[in-house]
């Protein structure tokens, strides 16, 4: 992407090696589960089990809820990601920063915070009554699946597109100025057009979160497909027609992924521009609106959600409920997303490096990982679950299973940043080390690695985070009598136990918030330094 | 500069999020191959279908009696009784206690679990076993009407089910279809009365607009906020929500006795041929149908014991012998793949 460096023509042996260990990851690690699912998925085909009719019903329920939810995400955090990155808006950061808290909230957690805010008994109509206000429905149905998902999804929006204002080139927005353009204006014509591969993304993106939920829309009681599959899963003695129609969600997902890269067209995303962009003026009255209808967004995304978990969990303890063993499985919960950080980068350093090559084989071993990591969790979860039963004794539901498991789901979230990383390390700067006599590991560990570590760092963490949100893998693979947090508040939600779901949500907020601003502290701290 | 790298940042750990699908289950057919457990140390491997708190107290109770070390792993019926099935005997349980008996009928039907001692099946009311003699009920729970009284007065209930797929009560009625104790409520309808009568009757609920729900609490949360009428339940949720909050204001309502709606729902447990602890698990089956642990599933959960002369959980009417006779439990245990057939026929899943 950036003025490629020589590349090509890279020293092989280096290379032969890095993409034998990539190959070796990649076809015992992302492929096996693939495998599973087709050949498991074509047996149960044949089997009838949700009239076709239902199944029909089913899919047009999750469609309509992804494009609702695409509907209303892609305008707010496009609006929200501009407002932030290209207006005059007191307090820029600070709003950039409380926008994207929700991503350390997964669907479900926002989910268990709608039912305990609204409805007869919720936190809301309790604030409510004393003006009049009766009561607020359950969250409930299509509209609170909405809701919820949407909350989800703004930080996403929000956060690819100021990914890419930040990388868009000033030059045309400033001939727009010059020409009289402003203000939302300049927004319409001129930025907008330029963020359409962004926003396709995005869509993407956020659909395919939407239709491969099962705990919200779960929790929030709207009936989609997953909810089917879940069916089959659970009260059936064969598991064949689980698989089957877990296929159907693998052909709309691919079908997702294919419109995407239509839409996208040739865009590429440009290379980062360092000269900043400029930005719109708001007067004060601008500011006053703005800044309330971001406070809107922020109210209901974080402000809203934490404070009824919060209040549950008092009004809980306080009426003498005795939460299961939480804490513990908070630090069980840490441990496994911390080991499960370090292992996959490990295992993504080889495909990365691999990558550098821009072969045809190489290209396919980035992409078999992409795939494995955008099927629906329970299918790779279910997936593994067979081989580990199939495989050498000792590894069925352990450790190793279950980190291996997060290793083949999370791997493109390691390799993203990490090949990024390497492809703009300079070859010139490689050759020479060389020259000065240091062997091709000497210079990979004393050379390479420094340069990369901010990007490895960077996709060690998003590994943690989505470890420490998986559930379906989790519930799966676990090893008998190890819970985590995220399976305690399943099962406690499922229980109607309020008090323990909440405390469990609360704690995973708790953990992720300080290590994400950690995080992007030392970040900061890397981009100063280089 | 730092807003832009927090945006990278987060950028990926957007696609860190998605995917993010919930759920479980377990997968299809392996071959059943060797023992593979991992979980060296453990006295006892129990999968506990059935909630955590309920089951913990005793557990650890068990543990400091006898000095042996449990494994348990908690999870719901439906999805541990998948995963039994696919580990097939590998599994690394010695036991699997079940809210539900179609369950551990599926279980007995793939020839997984091995059979009983005598004193061990003799100690519970009769007709509650398996026909192999390799799972007895512990507890049982009647499924039952979940209403408030000061919304919905008594004498507006139905006495039997098949009213509730009639006008009145339109849009008014919860459901959990998914969930365990529903399906196994299907699977005993079926035994009494045949599979057109229940597909009947599923079709006919499916068309009065129910209320779709996941599990049983919720539905009585959303009864006592206001938010539902009537939910289709087993009677023991009640009892154990009103121990926590005195003034929780759902109450139970029984179908007449002998309609298809007044059926008994068993817990069960039973013993898997692959563990690796027979005898371990035997003594933790005697441990359950014990004075101490039949007691705590009266007081603390509200259950009806299965060891006759324990007692009746408040305001329950005694267990009536002639309907356990009548629910026929060891057909209803293999009914499980039908029932969940005839739902989702209904439309339901």
């Amino acid at each position: 992407m950036k003025g490629d460096p020589s590349v090509r023509g890279g020293p092989t042996a280096r290379g032969r090696v890095a993409t034998i260990i990539a190959a070796v990851v990649v076809l015992g690690l992302s492929l096996p589960p693939l495998v599973v699912l087709l050949v498991q998925g074509a047996a149960g085909a044949g089997a009838e089990t949700v009239p076709v009719g239902r199944l029909l019903v089913l899919l047009g329920n999750t469609l309509l809820l992804a494009a609702l939810v695409v509907t209303l995400s892609l305008p707010i955090g496009s609006a929200t990601a501009w407002l932030t990155s290209r207006t005059t808006l007191a307090g820029r950061r600070v709003w950039a920063t409380a926008l994207t808290i929700p991503l350390v909230l997964p669907a479900y957690v926002v989910a268990v915070a709608l039912s305990g805010m609204l409805g007869g008994d919720g936190l809301l109509t309790d604030l409510l009554r004393p003006w009049g206000l009766e009561r607020l429905p359950p969250a409930a149905g299509l509209w609170a699946a909405t809701l919820c998902l949407t909350i989800v999804a703004v930080p996403i929006v929000h956060t690819l597109a100021t990914v890419a204002l930040s990388r868009m080139d000033p030059a045309l927005e400033e001939t727009a100025r010059l020409l009289g353009q402003s203000g939302p204006r300049l927004f319409f014509r001129v930025v907008l057009p330029q963020l359409r591969g962004t926003l396709a993304l995005a869509a993407c993106v956020v659909a395919l979160y939407v239709i491969s939920d099962f705990g919200a829309v779960s929790m929030l009681r709207y009936e989609t497909f997953t909810r089917a599959i879940y069916a089959q899963f659970r009260g059936r003695v064969e598991v064949g027609p689980a698989f089957a129609l877990c296929l159907i969600l693998v052909l709309v997902s691919g079908a997702l992924i294919a419109g995407q890269v239509l839409l996208r067209g040739r865009h590429r995303a440009g290379a980062a521009h360092t000269r900043p962009a400029a930005v719109s003026r708001l007067g004060p009255l601008g500011t006053a609106i703005v800044s309330t209808l971001l406070g809107v967004v922020v109210l209901f995304s974080t402000v809203l959600p934490v404070t009824t978990l919060a209040a549950w969990a008092l009004r809980g303890l306080a009426a003498g409920a005795r939460p299961g063993p939480v804490l513990e499985e908070a630090v069980n919960a840490l441990g496994l997303a911390l080991l499960a950080g370090a292992v996959t980068t490990l295992l993504a350093f080889p495909i990365a490096l691999a990558a550098r090559r821009r072969s045809r084989f190489t290209r396919v071993l980035e992409g078999v990982p992409w795939i494995t990591h955008s099927l629906p969790h329970l299918a790779v979860g279910l997936a593994i679950l067979v081989l580990s039963i199939a495989g050498p004794p000792g590894l069925y539901q352990s450790r190793t299973t279950l980190v291996l498991a997060y290793a083949a789901l999370f791997l493109p979230l390691a390799i993203g940043p990490l090949s990024e990383a390497l492809r703009s390390v300079d070859e010139r700067l490689l050759d020479v080390s060389r020259s000065l006599g240091r062997s091709e590991m000497r210079t990979l560990v004393g050379v390479v690695l420094p340069l990369v570590r901010p990007a490895m760092l960077t996709g060690a963490t998003l590994v943690f985070f989505a470890t420490l949100h998986e559930l379906p893998v989790t519930l799966l693979l676990r090893p008998t009598g190890s819970e985590t947090l995220a399976v305690r508040l399943w099962g406690a939600m499922i229980e109607g136990q309020y008090t323990t779901a909440s405390i469990a949500a609360l704690l995973m907020v708790v953990i992720s918030v300080p290590l994400l601003a950690l995080h992007a502290r030392s970040q900061v701290r890397v981009s100063v330094a280089s | 500069m730092r807003a832009r790298r927090f945006a990278v940042l987060a950028l990926v750990a957007v696609l860190a999020l998605t995917g993010c699908a919930t759920g479980s289950g377990a997968s299809g057919g392996s071959s059943p191959t060797d023992q593979a457990s991992s979980l060296g140390g453990a006295d006892l491997v129990v999968y506990v279908g059935r909630n955590e708190d309920h089951v913990r107290p005793l557990v650890e109770e068990f543990e400091r009696r006898t000095g042996l070390d449990v494994d348990a792993r908690y999870g719901s019926t439906g999805e541990l009784a998948t995963t039994i099935l696919q580990e097939g005997a590998s599994s690394p349980a010695d036991l699997f206690f079940t809210q539900d008996p179609a369950y551990i009928g599926a279980i007995s039907e793939a020839g997984l679990l091995s059979r009983l001692p005598e004193d061990v099946l003799d100690a519970v009311v009769p007709g509650i076993a398996g026909s192999d003699g390799d799972w007895v009920g512990v507890t049982a729970r009647r499924r039952v009407l979940a209403y408030d009284p000061a919304t919905t007065p008594a004498d507006q209930l139905p006495d039997a089910i098949s009213e509730l797929a009639e006008e009145p009560w339109r849009g008014r009625v919860g459901l959990a279809p998914t969930h365990s104790s529903f399906v196994s409520f299907v699977a005993a309808l079926v035994a009494i009365r045949g599979e057109g009568e229940a597909l009947t009757w599923l079709e006919g609920i499916a068309a009065n607009d129910p209320q779709i729900f996941d599990g049983n609490e919720e539905q009585l949360r959303a009864i006592a906020a206001g938010d539902l009428d009537v939910g289709l339940v087993n009677h023991y949720y009640v009892h154990r929500l009103q121990a926590e909050d005195l003034a929780f204001p759902v109450r139970n309502h029984s179908f007449t006795p002998g309609d298809a709606g007044d059926v008994l729902m068993p817990t069960a447990i039973g013993r898997l041929t692959g563990g690796a602890h027979p005898d371990a698990a035997v003594e933790f089956v005697r441990f359950l149908l014990g004075d101490q642990a039949q007691r705590h599933f009266l007081e603390e959960v509200g259950e009806y014991p299965l060891v006759p002369g324990i007692g009746t959980p408040d305001g329950e009417r005694p267990l009536d012998p002639e309907l356990i006779a009548a629910m026929n439990l060891a057909e209803v245990a293999g009914n499980l793949d039908v029932a969940t057939d005839l739902i989702a026929r209904a439309g339901l899943i």
